[in-house]
């Protein structure tokens, strides 16, 4: 597939759960270090 | 994700944050861990707008294609088995890299189920981005 025009500001924007069920902003993942993020199809 | 989790230590190494993100509920993350024996960060995108944003979504052609149904025995005979599923069954994986200059380094989309970067492609994507880097 090819790789969309993706805007990292408005992904930075979006915010996932930890295991606490509390928000995190996905830009905090870039914010001091390269991030990897693999996304999975699903916990199981 | 097994090759994932034995490979942790590999990303801490070139000091990158890596991060799975799933989309079941976070109340899941145990069982997964168990299963998995992934021990780094993990994090869960209910809404799916992170999936959604980054093209990671697919039908049930890309979730049922004869390639992930063979993919799937496959891994059922080497002993690897998919317990109750946590999340929408209908998205897709994939990964991206990001610098922190917010730049994107590298962008896999799953194509079907079963579809993912070898480890070695993102450490690849890490080193390019280091030595991009580099003055």
């Amino acid at each position: 597939m090819q790789q969309p025009d993706i805007s990292v500001e408005s992904l930075g924007e979006l915010a996932v759960l930890n295991g606490q069920g509390e928000r995190v902003k996905l830009s905090s993942l870039w914010e001091n270090q390269t991030a990897v993020l693999v996304f999975v199809r699903h916990f199981g | 994700m097994a090759e994932l989790a034995e490979n942790v230590n590999r990303f801490k190494e070139k000091n990158a944050n890596l991060a799975v993100i799933g989309s079941g509920d976070h109340r899941h993350f145990k069982e997964f861990r168990e299963k998995t024996r992934y021990d780094g960060l993990l994090l869960s995108d209910p809404s799916l707008a992170a999936f959604s944003l980054l093209g990671f979504t697919g039908g049930i052609t890309g979730v049922m294609s004869v390639r992930s149904v063979f993919k799937a025995v496959s891994a059922f005979r080497q002993g690897h088995r998919q317990g109750s599923v946590q999340g929408s069954s209908l998205q897709l994986g994939g990964a991206i890299v990001i610098d922190v200059s917010g730049a994107v380094r590298y962008y896999f989309a799953s194509a079907k189920a079963g579809d993912h970067p070898a480890v070695d492609e993102l450490i690849r994507a890490l080193d390019r981005s280091s030595r991009s880097d580099s003055p």
